[in-house]
């Protein structure tokens, strides 16, 4: 299958996945467009990792799809995987790369041509340059977090997924964070930020998936989340969420 | 039994070294990574954490005792069970002065402290030679550097240096009681009287053991890991050539981790000469035999080399999102832990060809052989790596179950050379033969492998 003019960015069909009797992620659908920000919200154990990591490729679906640009994720998996980028909570860089090797071993990876000057950029853009020539295993958490982010940016993904983007950053690398998620979009990347940081979501996110229990509970702009949840245009994001797991938690203990 | 004792003093003597340089090198106390955030806030007083520090030292003590006991050969001493009180006893001694050496070594000055350790760092370069060089020389009959420090040993300066040690075997061994009720007291004034003074010394251990305490469980974790200690001055140009990228980068990728990991390299390059070192003492075919054995089978599945699939399950999944053919990327991740060994089995049969007059037919043939051996035996760990990256503990059952899966996936090839062995082939045909098998089994299950890799639920702990 490939991408035409008017199919989205990504594109999720039925997602389920399974690890043995537990359901993680249960018939989840959804579609992004091009340059859109989507918030992946819900509590501990919604599902949100487990979504990114099915999209991404780096778990198969028990059923269900993902399309990256037109392409399966699992059946067309190398076309797919090149216009992605996961960046893990917690990511682990090798222990013995340097910082700029491990930029070199993801343009290896990806087969584009060492560009020093995008290595440099990328390096500036993240405040790593004093850091180039030392070992992964050597750098605080933020630094660890920062390279992770600085390598999936350098193949320019379509598709960005971030899992928990701010832990571990600093106030100023916050900022410096959220501004560089918004240039990507605002170049047409396609970027899903999974968090509990509902503060963020609301003020970066055009849409928002609510996920409880594996479940999709709500999906939409800010807007049509609060009018529908919580009744009113002016709630926040956070008492919008409260009444929609909440109301999810009461059908659950009902139906038990 | 005069020799056994002496065998008995000289390794309590040494652990009581060991354990002095050690409390030195750590310059505090040693606790549990957990400690250091439920313990330490907490309002205990400074003798019941010292106990509580002793506590597994004392279970270790009695252990060690029993090991001695049982395994060592303690059980031919006149008194057995006298001599596991006295190993106890001893070994405790050996925990309290490892801390009296930590204690003292946080209240030197840094610059001093620098000097102290450059001593001990060649002291224990010294030990592990010399200890060495007794094991060698015990296996190949040769004990001339056993006698001379058993004799030194022997010496009245070292009957005082090392008095717990001397006590501990004079419990177990002396033939007249009193001197055995003298030998049991002195040990337990050693044991008293050290305690004593670790906690006599008002040295505040916390904050230098907080350092310590760190340290050594980021180089458990280290060792885990097979990441061994290393410095970096620049980063590497990286590859020429398109042979790098795409799955080739993870190629790059490992040779430029074992690059940085020479130290377990020469680890292994160690190993290996030890023991064609001690089956070189041995004459004829079987001594040939055991060493080919030991390097065709053994070094494989030793080496704890830091590449592969031996990854963090985090990293292994980074893998995954790479846009890499599954099969490639498992060759990929296979081709260094299997070149390495490969090229120290060579560097062996080459030692072979010139020390032990194997023929130069059947070693050319034998190479291919390792490789595919190797090939397979690093691809049947990678599946119980998958199933569980990098555990924090070692199931014994899954090391079974994977030595007789590795000995399994030898069959094809052993069954066809047995075959051709009928026939009266010739060996190296035979051999090569062999490898040719193995090799197929080899690729199958990479195959297998590289499906693995991508669609196993490795995510899930």
């Amino acid at each position: 299958m490939n991408e035409g003019p008017s199919s989205p960015a990504l594109a999720v069909e039925g997602l389920a996945k399974r690890f043995g009797d537990f359901t993680a992620v249960d018939n989840v659908s959804f579609d992004c467009p091009r340059g859109e920000i989507l918030g992946i919200v819900g509590p501990n154990g919604a599902g949100k990792t487990t979504t990114l990591r099915c999209i991404a490729g780096i778990l198969k679906p028990t059923s269900g799809r993902v399309l990256v640009g037109g392409h399966d994720v699992i059946f067309d998996a190398l076309p797919a995987k090149r216009q992605l980028a996961f960046i893990p909570d917690t990511p682990h860089p090798f222990d013995m790369l340097t910082v700029t090797e491990h930029l070199r071993f993801t343009a290896l990876a990806y087969e584009m041509k060492a560009d020093e000057a995008r290595f440099d950029a990328l390096l500036d853009e993240f405040e790593l340059t004093a850091k180039r020539d030392e070992l992964a295993s050597t750098l605080s958490r933020g630094m660890r977090q920062k390279l992770a982010i600085a390598a999936a940016f350098l193949h320019d993904p379509s598709v960005i997924l971030f899992d928990e983007p701010l832990t571990g950053l600093d106030p100023k690398a916050i900022r410096m964070m959220r501004g560089s998620i918004q240039r990507r979009a605002d170049a047409g990347a396609t970027i899903l930020i999974s968090s509990h940081l509902l503060d963020l979501v609301e003020r970066m996110c055009d849409r928002v998936l609510v996920l409880h229990e594996g479940h999709r509970l709500a999906l939409g702009t800010m807007a049509s989340i609060r009018e529908s949840a919580a009744g009113a245009h002016d709630a926040s994001l956070e008492e919008a969420f409260f009444a929609i797991t909440e109301d999810a938690l009461t059908e659950d203990h009902d139906a038990a | 039994m005069e020799e056994r004792i002496g065998v008995f003093v000289s390794i309590l003597a040494f652990l009581m070294v060991m354990g002095v340089l050690s409390g030195i090198g750590q310059r505090g106390l040693v606790f549990l990574a957990a400690d250091l955030d439920f313990l330490f806030p907490a309002p205990i007083a400074r003798r019941h954490l010292l106990v509580y520090h002793f506590m597994p030292h004392y279970l270790a003590a009695a252990f060690m005792g029993l090991l001695y006991l049982l395994v060592l050969g303690g059980r031919f001493m006149p008194h057995p069970l006298l001599f596991l009180l006295g190993v106890t006893l001893c070994q405790m001694t050996n925990a309290h002065l490892s801390a009296l050496a930590a204690e003292l070594s946080m209240a030197l000055a840094d610059r001093l402290y620098r000097r102290l350790r450059h001593v001990t760092t060649a002291l224990v370069v010294l030990l592990t030679l010399a200890g060495m060089l007794v094991v060698i020389g015990g296996i190949s009959g040769t004990g001339n550097v056993t006698s001379l420090l058993r004799e030194g040993l022997e010496s009245p300066v070292a009957q005082v240096i090392f008095f717990p040690a001397v006590q501990a075997v004079k419990l177990g061994a002396h033939p007249h009681e009193p001197a055995r009720w003298a030998a049991f007291g002195s040990l337990a004034l050693c044991a008293l009287g050290s305690f004593s003074l670790v906690l006599a010394l008002r040295v505040d251990f916390v904050e230098a053991s907080f350092g310590a305490t760190k340290k050594a469980w980021k180089k458990v974790d280290d060792m885990r890991r097979g990441v061994s200690k290393t410095n970096v001055k620049r980063s590497s140009a990286g590859p020429r050539g398109t042979f790098f990228q795409g799955a080739g980068a993870v190629l790059w990728l490992n040779a430029l981790t074992m690059r940085r990991q020479l130290r377990t390299i020469l680890g292994g390059l160690l190993v290996v000469m030890v023991m064609l070192a001690v089956f070189s003492g041995q004459r004829g075919d079987s001594g040939l035999a055991a060493t080919l054995l030991f390097v065709l089978v053994m070094v494989p599945l030793w080496m704890p080399l830091p590449v592969g699939f031996r990854l963090p399950r985090e990293q292994l999944l980074e893998l995954r999102q790479l846009p890499l053919a599954p099969g490639r990327l498992a060759a990929a991740l296979l081709a260094v832990p299997v070149l390495v060994p490969f090229l120290l089995q060579a560097l062996a049969t080459l030692i072979l060809i010139v020390i032990g007059d194997l023929d130069v037919a059947l070693a050319l043939a034998v190479l291919p052989a390792f490789a595919a051996v190797g090939a397979t035996m690093v691809a049947i760990e990678s599946f119980f790596v998958l199933r569980r990256p990098h555990p924090n503990s070692i199931n014994l059952l899954h090391s079974v179950a994977q030595l007789l899966l590795q000995l399994v996936a030898l069959a094809p090839a052993l069954i066809s050379a047995a075959g051709l062995k009928l026939m009266d082939v010739p060996l190296p045909l035979i051999v090569l033969v062999a490898a040719l098998v193995q090799a197929a089994v080899s690729y199958a299950l990479l195959r297998v492998l590289g499906r693995r890799l991508q669609t196993g639920d490795v995510a899930v702990a």
